[in-house]
């Protein structure tokens, strides 16, 4: 029988081999290695397997159980699609990136302690952020930077919580936490990565300025490893429910106003992200189901939508949406592969979101949460209204000055796949039925209310779209985020190291340098302590005659003109020894 | 056409009646235009003050 591998194995042995293969060779292996790992799957058993003793700890890298299997099984299809789209890039760089990034993802999910969980959230991100600086522009650059300051930051605040989980309960098992103070630290350590706000600022920042491949990446992995490990370890917490809420609405409301085509898919992740951290948050067997079928549904739909709008960047070379439109009939499959997914993410009968979008929503209901019911109505509303302005104003807006071709095969390919697996789910959602977390699933999704509140809903959406049309029509502008308070912030932290703390330095550096010139010259001569308090004053006052009679010279200090023998010196300290001893003796 | 569609949520029942809203026949057209509107009133009041130009940052 064949032994299965941790599924993160293969992809971060399977980078290193990358930049020894050239031409179709490479492309082939490329296309292999997550062929090889959904095979790998396959062999995989419920349980706990590649346990490792280290330092008195159990390292589990391989805890496989249901939830655990779907986010695996899409984070490896995702995987095999995301690559046949980025198939033609050369830089050796881009592919081990996304390779260790996958994999490292993959560790996450699949790790069944706290210490090797840690290890696997670092390198996925440090391994992604290479994604957004193989763009190789000052503003991909600065983004990483914020991008890793930031996931520093909560990597330091989940390493607070597991060693306080740790000694407080002597367990590294990944299992579900409560609120202790080592629990909140590793709530806001999964919480960074799964855009909470305010700490989601840096998604909106980085995945518009990585690689056009890259951003397809990046928009799978990291936020939702987020909300499984927010699945796994804080099911049911109304905190989590409700900030999904707010993320739901946050996300449409910035996205409303956005320009750049993928800032608006950005934050379209934090507000689907939001429906995810929704459903785990209400805990109930539904609302988990619909928060991870969320997952599986949102990865596809949003690649693909990242997948597109890569497409038109590659193509034309703009990614302002007051710089496209027209472009319909000159890139159809990319046109018509958006309208599915923009159909997907509104969440349309018929389409995988639809499904997904229903059970979290249901999930509110049955749990007695209006004000996140209502929360995640009002999303939904937004949503559809923004993927309404993107595609009208990216491929059917006139702009008679557009030329375009339609993007590479291997591109197009990954594209249609992802469409049709959007569809496939949308159409027969037992697929995704049969590889939730509890099952069997109670949920039926094609219902007569549900189906004909969904079209109401769209019709008067589309309604009010076209007839305010003007108002949510793109232009050129920066919308300001919580991010302003960190770059300010950032800003204040850089002057007082550069000014105040700069200078304390100096001064202190100064002092230090006197302090240690003096007791060079005391050591040198002793007698100067009894010496310079008499040197001092015969100095200023003879200092005042001469200024009193006008008398000045140009005399230099030398110090073999004060010194006295060093005998003197071993006088006194045979004195004081003397008086030392004396003391200790007599008394 | 669009409001042909509103007849269809007066014959369609609602699975799950847990708030006031739920009784309503054809809610979602309601929530449809009121979220519509009330989304765009507050991304243009998010724009009134959080609103720069291009280059803010640069």
């Amino acid at each position: 029988m064949i032994k299965a591998v941790p599924p993160a194995l293969i992809f971060i042995l399977g980078a290193l081999l990358i930049p020894l293969l050239k031409g179709k060779s490479k492309q082939v292996y490329l296309l292999l290695i997550p062929a090889v790992a959904f095979m790998d799957f396959l062999h995989l058993e419920p349980g706990t397997s590649w346990v490792y003793q280290f330092l008195g700890y159990k390292l589990i890298f391989c805890q496989v159980d249901r939830l655990s299997l779907v986010v695996g099984y899409i984070f490896v299809i995702i995987g095999f699609l995301a690559i046949l789209y980025a198939l033609h890039i050369q830089e050796d760089g881009q592919h081990i990136a996304a390779f260790l990034y996958v994999g490292s993802s993959l560790g996450v999910v699949f790790a069944g302690d706290y210490f090797s969980l840690f290890a696997f959230w670092e390198i996925m991100a440090v391994s992604s952020v290479f994604l957004v600086w193989y763009q190789k522009d000052k503003r991909s650059l600065d983004a990483g930077f914020r991008y890793l300051i930031m996931h520093i930051i909560g990597g330091c605040s989940l390493l607070a919580g597991i060693i306080i989980y740790v000694v407080e309960t002597g367990s590294t098992a990944v299992t579900h936490l409560g609120t202790g103070p080592g629990d909140i630290f590793i709530l806001i350590g999964f919480g960074l990565n799964a855009a909470f706000i305010p700490i989601h600022t840096w998604l909106p920042d980085a995945y518009p300025e990585g690689t056009f491949t890259g951003s397809v990446f990046l928009s799978v992995y990291t936020t939702k490893t987020g909300v499984y490990v927010l699945a796994r370890c804080f099911a049911g917490a109304d905190f989590v429910a409700y900030m999904g809420g707010i993320m739901a609405v946050y996300g449409v409301i910035f996205a409303l106003r956005q320009n750049d085509a993928r800032k608006l898919l950005s934050y379209h992740i934090v507000s689907q992200v939001g429906y995810m951290v929704a459903g785990v948050g209400v805990g109930t067997a539904l609302g988990v189901n619909g928060g991870i079928g969320h997952v599986f549904n949102h990865i596809l739909y949003k690649a693909l939508l990242f997948m597109c709008m890569g497409s038109v960047i590659y193509m034309t070379g703009r990614r302002k949406l007051t710089d496209m439109g027209g472009l319909a009939k000159f890139m159809p499959v990319t046109c018509i592969t958006c309208v599915i997914a923009a159909l997907s993410i509104s969440g349309a009968p018929g389409f995988n979101g639809f499904v997904s979008k229903g059970m979290v929503i249901s999930s509110a209901v049955e749990d007695h949460k209006p004000i996140l019911e209502l929360m995640l109505i009002l999303a939904s509303v937004g949503t559809f209204l923004s993927f309404l302005k993107l595609t009208y104003f990216s491929f059917f807006a006139p702009n008679p000055e557009i030329k375009a071709k339609e993007s590479p095969v291997n591109m197009q390919l990954a594209m249609g796949l992802t469409a049709f697996l959007c569809v496939f789910i949308g159409i027969y959602p037992k697929v995704l039925f049969e590889v939730l977390p509890f099952y069997p699933v109670h949920y039926h999704p094609y219902t007569a209310s549900h189906v004909i509140g969904v079209v109401q809903l769209f019709m008067f959406v589309g309604l009010i779209f076209m007839l305010f049309k003007g108002m949510v029509a793109p232009h050129r502008a920066t919308v300001l985020d919580f991010d302003f308070f960190y770059r300010m912030g950032g800003r204040g932290l850089v002057w007082v190291c550069v000014a105040p703390m700069s200078n304390l330095r100096s001064r202190l550096q100064l002092s230090s340098s006197r302090a240690v010139d003096i007791a060079m010259r005391l050591a040198k001569n002793p007698m100067m302590i009894v010496e310079i308090p008499a040197a001092y004053a015969y100095l200023r006052i003879t200092q005042g005659f001469r200024y009193l009679s006008g008398y000045s010279s140009a005399e230099t200090y030398n110090e073999n003109i004060y010194r006295r023998p060093i005998g003197v010196g071993v006088l006194v300290a045979i004195i004081l020894l003397f008086a030392f001893a004396l003391i200790h003796f007599v008394f | 056409m669009v409001g042909l569609c509103i007849p269809f949520g007066f014959f369609s029942k609602q699975e799950h009646i847990v708030s006031l809203w739920h009784r309503i026949p054809s809610i979602d057209v309601l929530f449809g235009v009121l979220g519509a509107l009330l989304l765009i009133a507050a991304a243009r009041v998010l724009a009134s003050f959080a609103e720069k130009g291009e280059d803010f940052y640069d």
